[in-house]
């Protein structure tokens, strides 16, 4: 429990700020900002920037990524945007289209 | 798509307009607008400051600023507290929730609970228009909640409106009989006072009943 779902039929436009996980299913447009984990599950759109710790990505992100972990970029996610991370994977069958910043 | 349940969770803030299929569960800060086709619940935390609309709504608890529009019921129940109108064709208020706002409810054969047929937009619509026209609401008020909880909050959302209302024209219509009358042109000058004394009146008023 807790955290925040954000379900298949449902759009945000606006802005989410939060201390939990985030759960996308619907749509998000705007800002999402996330102190703990964000799962774009497949289906999910998120054409926003995202600020959040670990963050999964199995559906449709515009817009840049900025997590103080890891971002997962998984089968069948497609984003347009830069991902800034200490760790990123792009799994076989991501799109992804950007730049990665990593600590190096 | 029906059965997924949104969560807006307890330490989230939304501001922005939520909108589209399902249901939402409100235990955070929403924002901006509310519009979905499911069923809309208010958790205790849940602190809303945005106008609600949904097939069904339940307020648990928590804190809402804004009119709540449901095309089949609203359900407040103990620990809600709401600044904003009610509308549904069915409206139930429990016994310690807390209400400041016009309350709209009507729709034929809809004040029982198990009434649960409706719905479709075109009851709503007609239940929107049937009150309306039969006049005054505070009747309508008094005679729902007994089908589906105590009648204790009604009466007093419907007070402070009302009088506010009345007040006022019936201080515009004084002045104007006197000018027809033929008195003083004095009586030009004095109502524009009147008003907002009056006004100032219905707002300590209201402050006295927060």
């Amino acid at each position: 429990m807790a955290s925040t779902v954000i379900g298949s039929g449902i759009t945000i436009e606006g802005e989410i700020t939060t201390d939990d996980d985030v759960v996308v299913q619907g749509t998000i447009r705007g800002k999402l900002t996330a102190k703990d984990g964000v799962t774009v599950e497949a289906g999910g759109v998120v054409e926003a920037d995202i600020v959040s710790g670990p963050a999964h990505v199995a559906g449709t992100v515009t817009g840049n990524i900025s997590s103080t972990d890891r971002v997962d970029l998984q089968h069948g996610a497609r984003v347009v945007g830069n991902v800034k991370a200490t760790r990123i994977t792009i799994a076989d069958g991501a799109q992804f289209k950007g730049n990665v910043d990593m600590d190096v | 798509m029906a059965a997924d349940v949104t969560v807006i969770g307890r330490s989230s803030v939304v501001r922005g307009r939520i909108s589209g299929t399902g249901s939402l569960e409100i235990a955070g800060r929403v924002e901006g607008e509310v519009s979905v086709t499911g069923d809309l619940s208010v958790e205790a935390t849940g602190l809303v400051a945005a106008n609600l609309s949904a097939q069904r709504i339940t307020v648990r608890g928590g804190a809402i600023k804004g009119d709540l529009t449901a095309e089949e019921g609203i359900v407040l129940e103990a620990g809600a507290r709401v600044v904003g109108d009610l509308i549904a064709p069915r409206v139930a208020i429990a016994e310690g929730a807390l209400v400041r706002g016009h309350v709209q409810t009507g729709g034929g054969g809809a004040q029982k609970s198990g009434a649960a047929t409706k719905k479709q937009p075109a009851p709503f619509q007609r239940a929107a228009t049937q009150p309306s026209m039969s006049g005054k609401n505070g009747p309508v008020t008094s005679r729902q909640p007994p089908a589906t909880s105590i009648a204790k909050a009604p009466p007093a959302p419907t007070p402070p409106q009302p009088p506010a209302k009345k007040s006022a024209p019936a201080n515009n219509t004084m002045p104007r009989g006197s000018i027809l009358a033929g008195t003083r042109p004095q009586a030009n000058k004095a109502p524009a006072p009147v008003v907002p004394v009056l006004k100032k009146g219905a707002k300590a008023t209201q402050k006295k009943r927060a």
